[in-house]
């Protein structure tokens, strides 16, 4: 006859305790930043362009604004599973093929509920279904491959014009 | 005999004359954003810590936003500025008819906002020439005493006319000018006396809008900021792209340019010896017993004239041929057995009301007077 505690339930008294309450007092484990800058184009002696984002000057229409979400890391374990999601703001359109995301797929949606990669995304019109054009897209999202070790950043990127 | 031309003053009144304007300009609709709209923008990220899925957080800007939960974080945002496009033309092709010390005399100018919103404007007009001359003439006098003034008119920025004045106050500045639309301004000033201003002589003018800001009525024109945005304030950006005549673009000024043209009547006066008694027909000589007949041409080359009247002389040495006299071919009878402009007599063009010229160079609008005299 045994005597002793059978172990039972091990896996969900865990996972009871993980929440994001853990980590720190009112933190998560990611700090996110929400950026806008504009490029700045400049031409050396030999006629070579190089582009650097810079702190916006007057913004009128017609302006291209880059807005940059980071997404940093700031817990002693992994994130994983990271997207970062941000909608086109209003008065402003997506400027085609102008997110980039070092490490994530990227996906748009119109309608805020179906996403799909740019050449996947299609919209119904008229009863027909056409390719969503890049100026209809609303939403984005960068859907990150690998988890976030302790202290690393990832980033999305895109475009706009202000209308 | 010499035969020669002669000026000769006669009375006349004068009417402005309405112009009609053909110069059209079209503008699309603004769809831009107006300034002091606040563009916003706020992202969220989703992550997972061993498998579970973790509250959302939402961006903030500067340092970020690490609490979690969907009312936490700070949008980032920043407030769209002021692009101020707009511009003054002048709206009929052509130079207002003036005469000598006639005040107050009207020339019209549109002036289009296209700016990404309301804008003020300081009109002034003033006789500044632009860098080549305007309608084929030179400029050779002043005008004075300019006042402006905003026609009550409704304008359309898709079509230009040129409206009467109908007295609207004098003003110096065009007050929250709606994006996209327009007004006409009537500029008034003062012709010289003659000789100063006189028949064929040009004065071109220009009118100026600045943009100004709003609330100061004209007296404070706006400046473009400094170079960094000011996100929570509405910076300025000059953004008008007229060249012509001389403007500059991108610095808030737009100028546009108009002509006062001095119309006078012109008075020319030939003498033809139609007979002598003795030569064969041509070959006529001023001789004792010749008969010369004078023709006098009144072409107007101004503003429709009323109560115009010729002051004729019989030239010395010579005597009337009674019942001699015609204006535009039919008699006109002597009075008291002398020739009727002796002592003053109206005159009008062909078909014409008596005292009216219409402005005109072609025989439907000068009025000509013929009268015989023999030389004693």
């Amino acid at each position: 006859m045994f005597k002793g505690l059978k172990i039972i339930g091990f896996a969900a008294v865990i996972a009871c305790s993980v929440s994001s309450q853990a980590f720190a007092q009112g933190e998560g484990c990611i700090v996110l930043k929400s950026i806008a800058e504009v490029e700045q184009v400049t031409v050396n002696a030999k006629g070579e362009k190089s582009t650097k984002l810079v702190p916006l000057a007057k913004v009128v229409p017609g302006v291209e604004v880059t807005w940059t979400i980071t997404a940093n890391n700031i817990c002693k374990v992994p994130s994983e599973k990271v997207v970062i999601n941000d909608a086109v703001p209003e008065h402003m359109t997506y400027v085609a093929n102008s997110a980039i995301g070092p490490g994530s797929d990227v996906e748009f949606s119109v309608d805020g509920k179906t996403f799909a990669a740019a050449d996947q995304l299609t919209v119904v019109e008229n009863g027909a279904t056409r390719k969503a054009r890049p100026d209809e897209y609303k939403r984005i999202r960068w859907n990150f491959k690998n988890s976030f070790a302790p202290g690393a950043q990832g980033f999305g990127r895109y475009r706009a014009i202000l209308n | 005999m010499l035969i020669k031309q002669q000026m000769r003053r006669v009375r006349l009144a004068v009417v402005a004359l309405a112009l009609i304007g053909a110069a059209p300009s079209a503008f699309a609709a603004g769809t831009d954003t107006n300034y002091n709209t606040d563009i916003s923008n706020t992202a969220s990220v989703n992550y997972s810590v061993s498998g579970v899925p973790q509250t959302v957080i939402n961006s903030a800007p500067g340092v970020g936003n690490s609490v979690p939960g969907a009312g936490n974080g700070t949008a980032t945002t920043f407030k769209v500025d002021k692009r101020i496009m707009f511009i003054a033309e002048e709206t009929n092709g052509a130079a207002t008819v003036t005469s000598p010390g006639l005040t107050q005399v009207v020339t019209v100018f549109r002036v289009t906002n296209t700016s990404n919103g309301a804008q003020d404007f300081r009109i002034a007009a003033d006789n500044i020439q632009p860098p080549a001359i305007i309608f084929g003439r030179a400029d050779a006098f002043d005008m004075s005493n300019f006042t402006l003034h905003i026609s009550a008119a409704a304008c359309s920025t898709a079509v230009m006319a040129t409206p009467t004045f109908a007295g609207e106050a004098a003003t110096t500045f065009i007050g929250a000018l709606a994006e996209d639309s327009c007004r006409y301004v009537f500029v008034r000033s003062d012709t010289p006396v003659s000789p100063t201003a006189a028949n064929g002589l040009a004065s071109t003018i220009r009118l100026v809008a600045s943009a100004s800001t709003t609330g100061s009525s004209g007296a404070t024109l706006e400046t473009e900021s400094g170079a960094a945005d000011n996100a929570a304030a509405v910076d300025v950006v000059f953004a008008e792209t007229g060249v012509a005549n001389g403007n500059v673009i991108n610095n808030g000024v737009s100028m546009a340019f108009d002509q006062y043209f001095v119309g006078t009547l012109t008075v020319t006066k030939t003498a033809a010896v139609i007979s002598d008694g003795f030569s064969p027909v041509g070959q006529y000589k001023a001789i004792p017993g010749a008969v010369v007949e004078y023709t006098i041409s009144v072409q107007n080359n101004g503003l429709v004239t009323s109560a115009a009247s010729l002051t004729e002389i019989i030239p010395a040495n010579t005597t009337y041929v009674t019942g001699s006299t015609t204006l535009n071919g039919a008699a006109r009878a002597d009075v008291a057995g002398a020739m009727p402009f002796v002592g003053g007599g109206a005159i009008n063009s062909p078909s014409a009301a008596s005292g009216v010229i219409n402005p005109g160079s072609t025989a439907a609008e000068i009025a000509v007077v013929r009268f015989r005299v023999t030389i004693n």
